[in-house]
Formats: C-alpha cells, sequence, structure tokens
C-alpha cells in the first residue's frame, strides 16, 4: 500500500523554543514589511490621485484601504486573544493577500486563551507552517480557488488547529494518515491528519501539552 | 495620424496602476493597452497586445520584475522599459542599467516625473529612427547625458556633465583633481569632488590618489578608458 507523503518535508513539525520564537518572529516581520510595502504604495496611489485633482477618488482609495486594513484586523483581534497567534495569523494573511489568496478564520472560532502548559509560541509556529503550506499549495491554482480558511479550537489540554484550503482531491491522499511526533522534554504532541474533501484539502494538528 | 506608442502598465496595486493608465492616456502620443498586475499577466500581455513601452513594477506578488525584464532581453522583444520601484539599492539600479532600462523610477515619484520618463522614451524612439546617428544621438538614446533620477539632490545634471565634458577633453595620459575641476567650472573644491566621486560610482571615472610629499594623498581623476578604445594603461 502506498503511503502518502508527509505534509511538511523535511521539517519536523514541532519546532525547539527557540526556533519557534525565531520563526513565528520571522514570520511576523515578514508580514510587517508586505503591509508598509502595501501602505507604501497605496499613499504613493493617493498622492499620485491628487495631484490628477481627483480628490474623489483618493478618498475612495483611502476609505477602501481604512476599511480592508480594520476588517483584517478586526476579524483576527474580535476572535483570537493569544498575541503570538494573532500576530501570525495577521502576518500570514497580509503575506497571502499580496499573492491573490485569501486566508481567513472559520466562523466558529473563538479562542481566549490556550490550555494551561501549552506554550503559545510553539503553537503559533506549527499554525504559521500549515498556513505557509496551504498557501504555497494554492498560489498556482485558479482565482477561485485560492483560498484558505484557519479553524483554532480548545479540546480539552489540547488545541486543534484546522487548515481547510481550496487544492482539489488528489488521490494519493485520499487516506485518512496520522503522523505523531515527540519530542523529550518538550511536553507537546502533534498530530497531523491530513483529509481529502470532494472539493478541499483539510489538514489537521493536534499540539498538546 | 501616427500611432500612438503602444504602454504596458505592469503594476499590483490597482491605485497605482490607474494613475499610471491616467498619466499615460493623457500624455500626448501615448496610450495604454493593457494592466498587468502580476508577471504571469504581462507575459501573457506582452505577447498580446505587443507594447512598445513597458512600465515595470520591479516588486510583483508572483515574482521578480527584475526577471521579467531579463526573459524580455532573452527573447530580444523590441520593447522599451521604464523600471518603477520602491527598491533603491545599487544592485537593483545596477541591474536595471545593464539590462538597458529608459528611465529608472523609485517610488513615491511625482506624476511629472513619469511623464519626463514617457518624453524620454519618446526621444529614444524618435532617434532611434532617424536612419544615421551622430554622436549626439547616440549619447540620446544610450542615456549618456546625465541621469537625473538616480541624481543626489545637491547636484545639478547640467554640472554633471560639464564636469563630463571637461575631462573628455583631457589628453590620454592626463588627469584632474577636483581643484582643478573646481577652478575650471567656478564651483567649491568640495562640491567639485562630490560630482566627480559620483562619477566614480556610475564607474565613468577612475580615481587615483597620488602621493606628494607630506599630508594626505592628491586624488585625480580621468574618464575611464572604454574597452576596445586602444592604449592600455602601462
Amino acid at each position: 500500500m502506498r503511503v502518502p507523503p508527509d505534509p511538511l518535508p523535511g521539517e519536523p513539525l514541532l519546532p525547539e523554543p527557540d526556533d519557534a520564537a525565531r520563526e513565528t518572529l520571522g514570520r511576523v516581520v515578514a508580514g510587517l514589511r508586505e503591509q508598509a510595502h502595501e501602505h507604501g504604495n497605496r499613499l504613493h496611489g493617493v498622492a499620485g490621485l491628487l495631484a490628477l485633482d481627483d480628490v474623489a477618488a483618493a478618498r475612495r482609495a483611502l476609505e477602501e484601504q481604512a476599511r480592508e486594513q480594520h476588517e483584517r484586523f478586526e476579524a483576527i483581534t474580535s476572535r483570537v486573544a493569544v498575541p503570538e497567534l494573532v500576530g501570525v495569523l495577521v502576518a500570514t494573511s497580509v503575506v497571502a493577500a499580496r499573492r491573490g489568496i485569501r486566508v481567513t478564520l472559520e466562523d466558529a472560532v473563538a479562542l481566549d486563551a490556550l490550555p494551561d502548559g501549552l506554550d503559545a509560541l510553539a503553537v503559533a509556529t506549527v499554525l504559521g507552517r500549515l498556513v505557509d503550506d496551504a498557501c504555497a499549495a494554492v498560489a498556482s491554482l485558479a482565482e477561485d480557488r485560492r483560498w484558505v480558511r484557519v479553524g483554532v479550537a480548545v479540546a480539552d489540554d489540547a488545541v486543534r488547529l484546522v487548515v481547510v484550503d481550496g487544492r482539489l482531491p488528489d488521490p494519493a491522499l485520499r487516506r485518512r494518515w496520522t503522523t505523531d511526533r515527540r519530542r523529550r522534554g518538550r511536553g507537546a504532541t502533534v498530530r497531523v491528519q491530513h483529509d481529502v474533501e470532494p472539493s478541499a484539502t483539510t489538514t489537521t494538528a493536534l499540539v498538546r501539552r | 495620424m501616427t500611432e500612438p506608442w503602444r504602454t504596458l502598465i505592469v503594476e499590483d496595486d490597482p491605485v497605482v496602476a490607474d494613475v499610471q493608465r491616467r498619466l499615460v492616456d493623457r500624455s500626448a502620443g501615448f496610450a495604454t493597452v493593457g494592466i498587468a498586475p502580476t508577471t504571469a499577466d504581462a507575459r501573457r500581455l506582452l505577447a498580446l497586445k505587443r507594447p512598445q513601452l513597458v512600465l515595470l513594477d520591479l516588486g510583483l506578488p508572483d515574482g521578480d520584475g527584475l526577471e521579467l525584464l531579463r526573459a524580455m532581453r532573452r527573447a530580444d522583444r523590441p520593447v522599451e522599459v521604464v523600471a518603477i520601484t520602491a527598491a533603491r539599492d545599487r544592485a537593483t539600479v545596477r541591474d536595471c542599467m545593464h539590462l538597458g532600462v529608459v528611465d529608472y523610477l523609485v517610488k513615491p515619484f511625482a506624476p511629472e516625473r513619469l511623464q519626463e520618463a514617457l518624453v524620454r522614451f519618446r526621444d529614444r524612439m524618435v532617434t532611434l529612427r532617424a536612419t544615421e546617428l551622430d554622436q549626439d544621438g547616440i549619447d540620446a538614446v544610450a542615456g549618456t547625458r546625465g541621469i537625473p533620477d538616480l541624481l543626489p539632490r545637491d547636484l545639478s545634471g547640467d554640472t554633471l556633465d560639464e564636469v563630463r565634458g571637461l575631462l573628455r577633453g583631457l589628453a590620454p595620459e592626463e588627469a584632474l583633481t577636483a581643484g582643478d575641476v573646481a577652478a575650471a567650472l567656478g564651483l567649491h573644491r568640495v562640491t567639485a569632488r562630490r560630482y566627480l566621486e559620483y562619477l566614480v560610482t556610475l564607474q565613468e571615472v577612475d580615481a587615483e590618489a597620488l602621493a606628494v610629499g607630506p599630508g594626505r594623498p592628491r586624488k585625480t581623476y580621468r574618464l575611464r578608458d572604454l574597452p576596445g578604445a586602444g592604449g592600455a594603461p602601462a
């Protein structure tokens, strides 16, 4: 029987603490850089509209920018209260948006805190990797397939991360499968399932104390 | 009636692209034939619309605009490019110059600056259409008469050209100091040195430090030897 490939080849899913901090910080910085680029670009455009004396269009562009920013940020901060996860979600959605990929939270998400003893940076890193992986998978697909939905939920002493993306089924991945990785001294277990639904691909990670 | 210059805008921000489109369309003799927000769209529109001019943003979401420019050059497309970017690093500017862009605009730039680039393109095309090119024509096409967009704010393109002219007039073994240039053009020595050092960064001029007696060595400047111009330095 064919064994499905590892969804994150070559990378252990759960990083060492220092690596998690570095990786998550890197992801957030990339998001900030992208955001600064986007803002700079938009302001350049607005300045151009004003130079063309099109005040109405300049105003529309500024309002749209403000609305987009607010919606993007508000949609995440109103439902996730863990700063590390907010940082990664905002950053990955900003970077993805520039590549024409929509990253959104599932409607049901409402996360006040992680279970006691669970390292927020480790969770943020796993989440960042799953979202990056999903974005990379849909980046070259048609526009209506370039989307990623993220679910985050606490289940007893664990947190369940569910990332659904617009990939169509891959027969090689049709079988449900699981990998477990344990690290001595880290107190966490990650379980990944790679499900293929009729019209989307779901990856689930369970990060446990 | 002559056909307008077909212009393709490669820019991912819709507002910026719209401003560029309006500026192009209101410039006499130019028409926008397409707007490409990605390199993939740009490749498609290049083949489909066959533009004569591309306003190319180098920072595109799905790839490197510079790579697209290289691909256009490899494909030997008869198209001129105005590079537009937020990147001001020397390597990018140098790559663009090597790839023969008409102009290089750094965001944010004023609308007049884009119109200046369009004029520069038009001049180049008009000159290229002439059956014979004289030195002035070649200078105009090759852009060797100064690149004011890259000039530091406190340097002027005209003075830079005067400095170039002075160095061009030298005999093969001759070189000038900043003091010589200052005296000839009525500049302060510090100012003259700024122009000379700027030409050194453009790799148009070679500087040589000569130790003459005690104190700081005297620095002399001369135009860089052109390959094939003969007279290898001893």
